[in-house]
């Protein structure tokens, strides 16, 4: 159970869940991984090319059309048995593919996998329907919307539903307004997140029960902001 | 004694039939314990074929005749007919039964003493005798009781034996059903019309042996079936691959059908070859054997494949003269092997002659298991901190990278040494790290909820830990909802298996037991769901930690409600399993305890290390104090093992021993919290601070030391 990463001077690693031992089996079907891995990302650059990728200007449609691609991951076979959770793979990408990432491997992100790991984000955002994913709007938003779910990773069993409220209540003008946005992800927030005084279960609510939650807990925000 | 004086000499009843069955049972008892390849469901029926192949090519193998032209051989046959009315094994290019039919029980101990070599050739009487052994030190059956075993596998407890020697001489004997030996066993011509007549058999035309189990127990002739793969012929290449190796040759047949059985492919060079990953193989070593010197390992061969290895041919076999005694487990003492990793490892050990004559004193009289008390060979080699334990841990850190080269060894007494001595520090404040779990200040319990989940802790394989190896299973997981308030609620009751949370990385629910929708009647407990359970089956669960999980959600009031609202978790019940790997050791003053050679200060029972404001307790293994409780730890083991029942842990009473001192020594050293008596401890603490150069702490120290020298010297 392990992922091929390089070092700057192309050195691997091999990159096991945290705490687990590196056997020799391990490494090489990890070795196996990274091959197919490498191939699989070669096409997939050949593909992007084909339709433009390189030519767009860095935009959410843009890191759309890369997450659409990046898709494969879940289906690969090896990879349930080198990285089930989906850990330690995204890292990776940055040794197969770096130009498909606007900057450079953070080097926050050089010996573990950060929440805000490009790629990770790419794949997450594949996987909303084009629509929503347009309506987001641009790549800042999505990073905002992002976090709040990566802060709680118990909420994207419903992120659907919960990200349908968001985009409704921020948009502003036929888009979404990057301050309003801020200002709807609070409730959502304190709902969902870790610093919520209640742990609640949203899959059991209808979309309306969810619905007049979250207004709710937007509204107390709104008087705060009244009376201040 | 005025009894002494009395005529003796009347012989007791004796009931053979029942004496051979609890033999049997024996055998079946040692085999259960020793012989994985018999636990294999399809074959447990044929478990009696084991036994009786392994002392039959034994006996044969030891009446190897060196100078015959018949090459050595053994067939098992069958008749046709099922359920058979015999089973034959016939040697050839053996001495056959040789000797004289009637030799008092005096001559032959007479000849034990006297004449070695004519002790030797009384086969035939040696043979129908009762714990007349081999004598031979290079013989592979030693205790002179293997042929019972062929009475015990006939249903009518009968053989017959016929043996054809080189002088020509053909001879038939019988047991029949405990009414004891024939009087005069038939000779040429009577012998050979009668084993014509009874049994349709052709008489011995090369020299060597029959044996003819009549009526045999279905336990021994369902293993010839399927003939083409059988299990008996796999039970003789798991037995016997190195005589096989070497060219034996040995035939199972019924009706038209002849199988020679073939050496498993696991000790073909060439499977070695291309399947092996790593190997670790060691030669002609000593083995510092005060008793006996000279008694060396011949060949140590532990191989990591890159494939399963079925469970009958993992381990290290060891092997005496060529015949597989029982198998050794490479992650005894070797807690960093996992069973995944474990099911790739095999191997063999084989020994020098005057290491064999080691092996055979200590070896069962059932030829499936070592005595290994403390102060034997037996010990020395596959006891604890053995011989071979230690070469399997050089093979594991050197070439399969498992466990930190240098550091020692860890064990489940060391986690729960560590738990209870964290446990002690939090409780007393001490050291300032992990949980509280204070009775100086206890904070009030919390209030139980209203609505609650009732999940029992679930039956762990192991009773002190919830590390779970692979193969094992979490039973007993219950669960229920407790309603103590006075209205009626609709929930939902999930109960899952699921991988245990990580930074960042969503759980994975892997398993669901329980997901219904319950109406929980005010004042009442709902139903009980369960007992499930849960097999840690090596193919569908990595090593790691993962979570019984039970949940109950509100499915009904104001959503807006923050006590009963729709969609609140009411309550959350989590058990953690660990799956091949220690649980972690409790926060607190200690990080571990581990056990470690110390090679410079040899005189030293242990030493504390201090980092990063956390302590590590490093215990000298070289220590007599720690040795001698390393062996009583071992007798234990033994008599748990043995008898079921629970014992102390000594190694781990040790270890809290030492904790104990390491801990008082903190204390004086830094807060003082276990001098209970207020005025003693304030006058401790003035004159700690009088004491500029620490000079009572030093000697408290010096103490210390010198009375683990003392003890390395008395001990």
């Amino acid at each position: 159970m392990a992922v091929v990463w390089r070092t700057d001077k192309g050195e691997k690693i091999y990159k096991t869940p945290t705490g687990q031992p590196l056997t020799k089996s391990a490494r090489k079907l990890a070795d196996e991984f990274d091959r197919i891995l490498s191939r699989k990302m070669k096409k997939v650059i050949r593909e992007l090319r084909k339709e433009g990728f390189f030519r767009m200007k860095p935009s959410l449609s843009k890191y759309y059309q890369l997450g659409r691609s990046l898709q494969f991951v879940k289906d690969l076979k090896l990879r349930s048995k080198c990285d089930p959770d989906l850990e330690n793979i995204w890292r990776a990408f940055y040794d197969y593919a770096p130009k498909l990432a606007p900057r450079r491997l953070p080097r926050s992100q050089a010996r573990t996998v950060g929440k805000r790991n490009f790629f990770l984000m790419c794949y997450r955002l594949g996987q909303l329907s084009e629509e929503t994913a347009f309506t987001i709007g641009s790549w800042s938003n999505w990073e905002s919307i992002y976090m709040v779910f990566v802060g709680n990773p118990q909420s994207w069993k419903d992120w659907e539903r919960i990200l349908r409220w968001i985009l409704t209540k921020s948009e502003f003008g036929g888009r979404i307004g990057r301050d309003k946005l801020r200002e709807t992800l609070k409730p959502v927030r304190r709902i969902i997140g870790k610093k919520s005084k209640v742990r609640r279960d949203t899959t059991v609510l209808t979309e309306k029960e969810l619905h007049v939650l979250l207004d709710s807990a937007a509204k107390i925000d709104d008087q705060a902001v009244a009376q201040s | 004694m005025a009894l002494l004086n009395l005529d003796a000499g009347r012989a007791p009843l004796a009931d053979w039939n029942r004496w051979v069955d609890s033999l049997m049972t024996t055998y079946k008892t040692e085999l259960e314990r020793n012989v994985p390849i018999v636990r294999e469901t399809a074959w447990k029926s044929a478990w009696v074929s084991h036994i009786v192949q392994k002392e039959a090519i034994q006996n044969s193998s030891d009446a190897l005749d060196q100078n015959s032209s018949d090459k050595w051989c053994v067939t098992f046959e069958m008749s046709d007919i099922l359920p058979p009315e015999f089973i034959t094994i016939t040697d050839q290019g053996t001495c056959g039964l040789t000797g004289r039919t009637i030799v008092s029980k005096d001559e032959l101990d007479n000849l034990e003493k006297t004449d070695l070599q004519k002790y030797q050739q009384e086969r035939w009487a040696r043979f129908e005798a009762l714990s007349f052994p081999n004598i031979d030190p290079r013989g592979r059956g030693s205790k002179g009781q293997g042929k019972w075993t062929f009475i015990g596998a006939s249903d009518s407890k009968t053989i017959v034996y016929d043996s054809l020697r080189r002088d020509g001489i053909y001879r038939i004997g019988s047991w029949q059903d405990g009414r004891e030996l024939l009087q005069k066993p038939p000779e040429g011509f009577f012998a050979e019309e009668m084993i014509k007549k009874d049994f349709g058999l052709k008489p011995l035309e090369k020299v060597g042996t029959r044996i003819v189990i009549v009526k045999p127990r279905k336990e021994l002739w369902e293993g010839f079936l399927p003939i083409l793969k059988s299990p008996l012929a796999r039970y003789i290449g798991e037995t016997w691959w190195e005589l096989l190796k070497n060219g034996a040759l040995v035939f199972i047949k019924w009706r038209e059908h002849s199988a020679r059985v073939e050496i498993p492919p696991y000790y073909i060079d060439n499977y070695i070859e291309k399947n092996k990953e790593e190997t670790w193989i060691i030669k002609d070593c000593e083995l510092n054997w005060t008793k006996n010197p000279l008694a060396k390992v011949k060949e140590l061969t532990v191989i990591r494949s890159k494939t399963m290895i079925p469970e009958g041919f993992n381990g290290i076999a060891i092997q005496r003269n060529g015949m597989k005694i029982c198998g050794f487990d490479v992650q005894t003492e070797n807690p960093t092997i996992t069973s995944e990793i474990a099911a790739s490892i095999y191997g063999w050990i084989t020994f020098n002659e005057e290491g064999e004559k080691e092996l055979r004193a200590i070896e069962h009289t059932t030829h499936y298991d070592f005595g290994n008390a403390i102060g034997t060979f037996g010990f020395h080699v596959f006891g604890k901190n053995g011989w071979l334990i230690k070469e399997i841990r050089k093979f594991a850190e050197q070439r399969l990278g498992l466990g930190p080269i240098g550091k020692g060894k860890s064990s489940l007494s060391d986690i729960l040494a560590i738990n209870k001595l964290n446990k002690f520090a939090n409780r007393n404040s001490l050291g300032g790290h992990g949980r509280p779990v204070g009775t100086l200040h206890p904070e009030p319990p919390t209030p139980k909820k209203e609505i609650r989940i009732k999940m029992p802790k679930p039956v762990f394989p192991h009773l002190e830990t919830r590390r779970v190896e692979n193969e094992e299973i979490v039973k007993g997981i219950t669960i229920s909802i407790i309603n103590d308030s006075d209205i009626q609620r609709k929930v939902k009751l999930t109960l899952v298996l699921k991988t245990a949370s990580r930074k960042g990385i969503p759980e994975r629910v892997l398993k669901e037991f329980v997901a219904q929708e319950l109406c929980i009647v005010a004042r009442k407990e709902s139903e009980v769901f369960g007992p499930y359970e849960v097999l840690f089956a090596k193919h569908r669960f990595k090593d790691g930690t993962y979570v019984i999980e039970g949940e109950i959600v509100l499915l009904e009031g104001d959503v807006l409600d923050e006590k009963f609202g729709k969609g609140m978790v009411l309550d959350q019940e989590r058990e953690l399993v660990y799956l091949n790997e220690d649980p972690p050791t409790g926060g607190g003053l200690f990080e571990f305890i581990d056990r470690v050679e110390f090679k410079d200060e040899k005189t030293l029972q242990y030493r504390v290390i201090e980092k990063d404001d956390k302590y590590r307790i490093q215990i000298n293994t070289l220590h007599p104090a720690y040795k001698h409780i390393e062996e009583i730890d071992s007798l234990l083991s033994d008599y748990k093992l043995k008898t079921g029942t629970n014992v102390p842990n000594p190694i781990m009473d040790y270890e809290i021993g030492i904790g104990a001192e390491a801990i008082a020594h903190y204390d004086l050293k830094k807060e003082v919290n276990l001098i209970r008596n207020e005025e003693k401890r304030n006058r401790f603490i003035e004159q700690r601070k009088r004491d500029e150069k620490s000079f009572f702490l030093d000697a408290m120290e010096q103490a210390s030391r010198i009375a683990q020298e003392i003890r390395h010297e008395i001990l």
